[in-house]
């Protein structure tokens, strides 16, 4: 598996530490640098008497390091990534690692072995007890809806003009009696609301999303008689968790997927990290969504950049419009291990992403955006606005705020090309491009900026 | 549409404030409209907005129609993706200098810049104006149309063909094409630069002019001469300058005769000799011709100075130090010693400095050199840079660098930092400075902030050449004051190596 500079460099959890990293990108302060098949491992030279010792597993990648930095990876894993991509020939070869670095990759096949085996030799369900939780959790959730539909129905009377007067605590209290009733869904949904009208200018917005909501509200109230999939989705808006045993028991997609995308929001101290990936043979698209805290962003996925192959199972999250998935036995691949497969899937037209969105909404009225592979599309500007022209001539709006629509106006030149994007009903969120025998992340411009 | 856009409308409102009946777009709407007619009016509005957002949403299609015109494809190779990377690096570290390295050389290789970072060069560009020559002539045909589609970016561009190049610029990246035409073809740059003189305000018409020194050749004398004349002072002192430069006999001669009769040498044996320098008491406006300035005030090095002073500094700063020594019938040395000993001491030695650097005189600094003390000889090298090459006066920088390396000298920081004025170093120079910097360090050295910064700036001037023994010298030291420079130099040599493979 090849890894260039703009990768390693993303997976930085900040520009300092990138800086400091690219400060120890020199052989010299760098007394062992070793490498095999697996992994691999250096000694960098501190301030102190003892080297700091950091290794890489490569099928993560994931990293460790001696040094006491709470940073994840800290600079001297990514100091000695960024020097495996620029000088391996620096790098000694080796059959065997040394203990301190087996010991660890061990440990780690040690942590995945003991995950599978407790999946597989997990306690018996006490079904009566857990009948119980769930029996209370929808009583909470039922009080939670009710209390919202009366809101709801209170906004509608007196409007969402008035909206604009209430201050921050009026939305911080319905949404925190949202999460008391168990409804995180609904709570997220308060909070979007809430920043909709705080903006003032954004009255279209606000409305579509109050008709949703009225719209899931009254939904769950009638799900029993509704198909099993949307019954998922309602439970999915609502907040209702889905197990990793539950998902994991869904069929899996087996396939080589090519990551489309890689994003990493931060608020206040959590971590999001949405990667967007398409299936090559199978044609399916995903949407992996990790959550972590700050300091943990070891256990967000390291490696899936815009252009990588994973090969892996996909586990969908039951929907109408499955699209968000876990994966299970991922691996990182070259191009060269993928053999024939061709790492440019198939696209569609506008018209017929136009339809396919159509059959989405009916499936399940909450989709929101969803990613498409649109082919022989011509991103141009025109009228201070971007937008996707078709052969016809017939054009739809990329959405401004998403990445950088320049990067794709630059690598199209105008000519048509293949682009995958989230259609949002009214407007396109490009995520990338292939032109010229490339595929190019367009989420942002530059990995990092320093 | 319509009717989401009314949804909105009333929702705005609230049902409280308007509660007109529904119209709907289809009967089977209006049907479900009218299961909804017993409802609550709030519920009503609700599930309405529901219908109607739903139905635009299903509705949803092409917005405009739109003809795109394609960027025309380029003849000339992208450079390879280990540069590419090498450029992005340098544009995510915002680091002008390299960029700007980079891009004159992907120039002067004939390679366009990859697409996808053309967005992140325009916006360097735009805030680095000695961006943009070289960027125009990398930017390829795919950054021309790029460039039309966003009016941040317009001036960026220019369809104007070479030969026209300096009538669609303005400020320091006209100056920057200008030095580039001068470089390439000096009579072509001087046709442009004739076309456009007319109409150019003065402090224009001066930064242009002095770019004439790149590939000044005789060719050049008629428009100098015409400058002579010009109403403003810094171009008619930079023409006059150029002319003196070139030999220009209606320079030469009358200021040689100026000068001749303000010196008086009063003979004497065992080096006794003394010069009394009598400039005219009077201003005469002819002399405005050659840009002297009647009321100069401060020599360029602060010294306040008189105006008989001042007028003696500006002419002798025009002549080459040789013309006093044929005045005055005595060596080059004993020159330099006699107006050492006069009255106008500071300012004859300036001037004949300045007009050493003028004509291009090393043979000056070589004989003035050894009577200097260390601080004197390290505060001339900077200025050096503006008149020399540093491959023409290597010689009189190797021995201070070579007194300046000695143990315990105060000197070594001193010097480097003088030589931040030249743009580029010789491998002898470089190498010599590596050699500096590793006894330094291995004495146990220690400097402060701003050294390190000039230190790191090393890595913009080291010669190519010179890199494996640079690396060979720093790199086994280990130490993090080095380590930058050497990261950046390496970058350099990379860049490089790309665009020659």
């Amino acid at each position: 598996m090849s890894w260039n500079q703009e990768q390693i460099i993303a997976m930085a959890p900040d520009s300092a530490s990138v800086k400091a990293a690219q400060k120890l990108t020199n052989t010299s302060k760098w007394p062992l640098l070793e490498f095999n098949d697996d992994a691999i491992w250096g000694h960098c030279q501190g301030s102190g008497s003892k080297p700091y010792m950091s290794r890489i597993d490569l099928s993560g990648p994931a990293f460790k390091c001696s040094c006491p930095s709470r940073k994840f990876p800290c600079k001297h894993g990514l100091a000695l990534f960024l020097l495996y991509a620029q000088q391996q020939s620096g790098f000694t070869r080796q059959q065997d690692a040394p203990d301190w670095v087996a010991e660890w990759l061990d440990s780690r096949a040690d942590r995945e072995q003991k995950k599978v085996e407790r999946a597989q030799n997990k306690k018996p369900v006490d079904a009566a007890a857990q009948e119980k939780r769930k029996g209370q959790r929808e009583q909470k959730v039922s009080r939670g809806v009710e209390e919202l539909s009366l809101w709801a129905e209170d906004v509608a009377r007196t409007g969402l003009a008035d909206l604009q007067n209430k201050n921050y605590q009026y939305w911080k209290n319905l949404e925190s009696r949202m999460v008391d009733a168990q409804a995180p869904g609904l709570a997220n949904h308060v909070r979007q609301m809430a920043s909709l009208a705080i903006t003032g200018d954004r009255m279209s917005e606000l409305a579509a999303s109050l008709s949703r909501l009225y719209l899931l509200l009254n939904a769950y109230g009638r799900m029993e008689q509704l198909a099993d999939d949307l019954q998922a989705d309602i439970r999915t808006q609502i907040g209702w968790p889905w197990s990793q045993d539950e998902l994991l028991a869904t069929p899996p997609v087996k396939d080589v997927w090519l990551a489309l995308s890689h994003s990493q929001t931060q608020e206040e101290r959590l971590v999001m990290q949405v990667i967007h990936l398409v299936g090559l043979e199978s044609g399916r698209m995903a949407k992996v969504v990790n959550f972590a805290h700050e300091t943990q962003r070891a256990s967000l996925v390291m490696g899936w950049r815009g252009g990588q192959l994973i090969r892996g199972d996909a586990h969908f999250y039951p929907s109408g419009s499955p699209l968000r998935a876990i994966f299970a036995d991922a691996a990182t691949l070259s191009p060269e291990h993928v053999g024939d497969t061709h790492t440019t899937p198939a696209g569609i037209s506008l018209d017929a992403m136009f339809n396919q969105y159509e059959q989405l909404l009916a499936r399940n009225p909450w989709v929101g955006p969803y990613p498409f592979i649109v082919d022989a599309v011509v991103p141009w500007r025109q009228d201070d606005a971007f937008w996707l022209v078709d052969a016809d001539g017939k054009a739809v709006p990329l959405a401004e705020r998403a990445g950088d629509l320049w990067k794709l106006l630059a690598v199209s030149g105008g000519h048509p090309v293949r682009v995958v994007g989230e259609w949002c009903g009214d407007r396109f969120n490009p995520l990338g491009v292939w032109a010229e025998h490339q595929y190019f992340d367009v989420t942002s411009r530059q990995a990092l900026a320093a | 549409m319509q009717e989401w856009n009314d949804s909105v409308k009333r929702l705005i409102l609230g049902c409280d404030a308007q509660d007109a009946p529904w119209t709907a777009p289809s009967a089977e709407l209006g049907a479900a409209l009218d299961k909804m007619a017993e409802e609550p009016a709030e519920r009503r509005l609700l599930k309405a907005a529901v219908m109607f957002n739903f139905t635009r949403l299903v509705g949803q299609s092409h917005q405009r129609a739109l003809a795109v015109a394609p960027a025309q494809s380029d003849s000339v190779e992208q450079c390879s993706e280990r540069a590419e990377e090498l450029l992005r690096a340098a544009l995510r570290a915002k680091d002008t200098r390299l960029l700007a390295e980079y891009l004159t050389t992907l120039a002067d290789a004939g390679r366009v810049s990859p697409p996808a970072a053309l967005a992140d060069l325009f916006d360097a560009a735009l805030n680095q104006p000695r961006l943009q020559v070289s960027l125009r002539h990398v930017m390829g045909a795919r950054g021309r149309w790029l460039c039309g589609l966003n009016p941040k970016w317009e001036t960026l561009r220019s369809d104007a063909p070479a030969s026209e190049e300096l009538a669609h610029l303005s400020g320091v990246a006209r100056v920057d094409a200008f030095r580039r035409l001068r470089e390439a073809d000096p009579a072509a740059a001087l046709n442009q630069l004739n076309a456009i003189w007319k109409d150019e305000p003065a402090k224009e018409r001066a930064a242009l002019l002095e770019v004439m020194k790149v590939g000044l050749n005789p060719n050049d004398a008629e428009f100098l001469a015409a400058c002579v004349d010009d109403r403003s002072l810094p171009v008619r002192y930079q023409a006059t300058r150029f002319l003196a430069q070139l030999g220009d006999a209606s320079v030469l001669t009358p200021l040689r005769e100026w000068l001749a009769s303000a010196l008086q040498l009063q003979k004497a044996l065992l080096k006794k000799s003394q010069l009394n320098i009598e400039p005219p008491k009077d201003f005469d406006k002819s002399w405005e011709k050659w840009g002297v300035k009647e009321d100069l005030s401060h020599l360029p090095n602060r010294t306040k100075v008189g105006k008989r002073a001042g007028w003696f500094y500006q002419v002798l700063a025009l002549l080459p130090p040789r013309v006093s020594a044929e005045i005055l019938q005595a060596s080059l040395e004993q020159t330099i010693d006699l107006y050492r000993r006069s009255d106008y001491a500071e300012a004859a030695l300036l001037a004949l400095s300045e007009g050493a650097m003028l004509h291009g005189d090393v043979t000056y600094f070589e004989t003035l050199f050894p009577a200097l003390t260390e601080v004197e000889r390290t505060e001339y090298l900077g200025g050096l840079a503006a008149g020399f090459a540093a491959e023409k006066i290597e010689p009189l920088i190797l021995p201070a660098l070579q007194a300046a390396m000695k143990k315990d000298s105060q000197f070594w920081l001193p010097v480097l930092y003088q030589l931040k004025a030249f743009s580029r170093l010789t491998p002898k120079l470089s190498e010599a400075i590596a050699e500096m910097i590793r006894a330094k360090i291995l004495e146990g050295e220690s400097w402060y902030y701003d050294a390190h910064q000039t230190i790191d700036q090393l890595a913009y001037q080291f010669s190519l050449t010179s890199y494996e023994k640079i690396r060979s010298l720093l790199e086994p030291l280990q130490d993090d004051r080095t380590n930058p420079l050497l990261a950046v130099y390496k970058n350099r040599v990379d860049f490089h190596k790309e665009l020659q493979s």
